[in-house]
């Protein structure tokens, strides 16, 4: 049996606005072009910055820790399932959501990412509405298993 | 109808195809035997998520039956592979999971599932929300998830 889910999905909808407005995504991706055009469509409601590697990554984050961590898996200094997996292991940064925006679209990619800590998987091209859409389900989703 | 071998042969084009991902063999087997004698579908099955995932560029199905708990992927995890894909972004996904909190449903929905059923379901009831599933356009499916993300559309 399932609920009513139409009533559910209502009420799962109720925008959280405190939690939109607190959040700060941290986009790694050698194509700087490509990751601020996705991060246009979060500037208007989240602190945005953008870095081309790794190395940048671990700057940024000593400055301000993100909320959401937006990586390419292929970066010119340091392969990005070695940054996930670093990342999901540290205390400081155990929680922080991460999503992978690559041009890899293999199955053994996407197994290897989810299991190295990825909570998303996004093939480029990435449409940006779409974008936007799967971080404030993927917020909404931490909201209900913390982690 | 038979080849020309002799062979009993299934008009494979008519046939539409599920692929249930679920690592409790007994359900599988029920399910499939309901899907196939009550619903008409060909049913491809993976036990767990990272096969089922592997399976499903194979078998490119019309729908997807997917467990949660699973070796390999999770199926909340199983969900995202394919919703995160432009290629397959819209393949209709049912969850079947025996985690039957609201959390649990929510988890599904918010993960990209077009419907969330508790285990033990009817089949029946299976059959319904696979269809349901199918009949969804992409635009239906995207203006849920944009309900649900809360994202309004640009002017």
């Amino acid at each position: 049996m399932s609920r009513g889910d139409s009533d559910f999905a209502r009420r799962l909808a109720n925008p959280i606005q405190s939690a939109r407005n607190a959040l700060s995504v941290l986009f790694v991706d050698p194509d700087v072009s490509f990751a601020e055009r996705l991060a246009s469509v979060l500037r208007a409601t989240c602190a945005v910055a953008v870095v081309p590697t790794a190395q940048a990554a671990i700057a940024a984050m000593k400055a301000r820790m993100p909320n959401i961590i937006v990586t390419e898996l292929d970066l010119p200094d340091r392969p990005g399932l070695e940054l996930l997996a670093t990342l999901r292991e540290a205390p400081a940064t155990r929680n922080v959501l991460l999503l992978v925006v690559t041009a890899r679209r293999g199955v053994a990619d996407k197994v290897a990412a989810f299991q190295a800590g990825a909570d998303d998987y996004l093939v480029k091209p990435v449409d940006p509405l779409r974008f936007e859409t799967h971080v404030q389900l993927l917020s909404k989703f931490r909201q209900i298993f913390p982690g | 109808m038979k080849d020309e071998g002799g062979s009993l042969m299934t008009d494979a084009s008519a046939l539409r195809r599920v692929l249930v991902v679920d690592d409790d063999p007994t359900l599988i087997a029920l399910i499939s035997d309901g899907l196939c004698l009550l619903g008409g579908y060909e049913v491809a099955v993976a036990t767990d998520g990272a096969l089922g995932l592997e399976h499903f560029y194979e078998v490119r199905p019309d729908c997807v039956v997917v467990d949660v708990r699973m070796r390999g992927l999770n199926g909340f995890q199983f969900v995202r592979a394919l919703r995160g894909d432009p290629e397959t972004q819209e393949t209709p996904i049912v969850v079947l999971s025996a985690l039957v909190q609201d959390r649990d449903e929510a988890a599904g929905l918010l993960s990209g599932a077009d419907a969330y059923l508790f285990k033990p379901a009817r089949i029946a009831e299976l059959l319904q929300a696979i269809e349901r599933a199918m009949r969804l356009t992409s635009e239906q499916r995207l203006h849920r998830r944009l309900e649900l993300a809360g994202v309004e559309l640009a002017e």
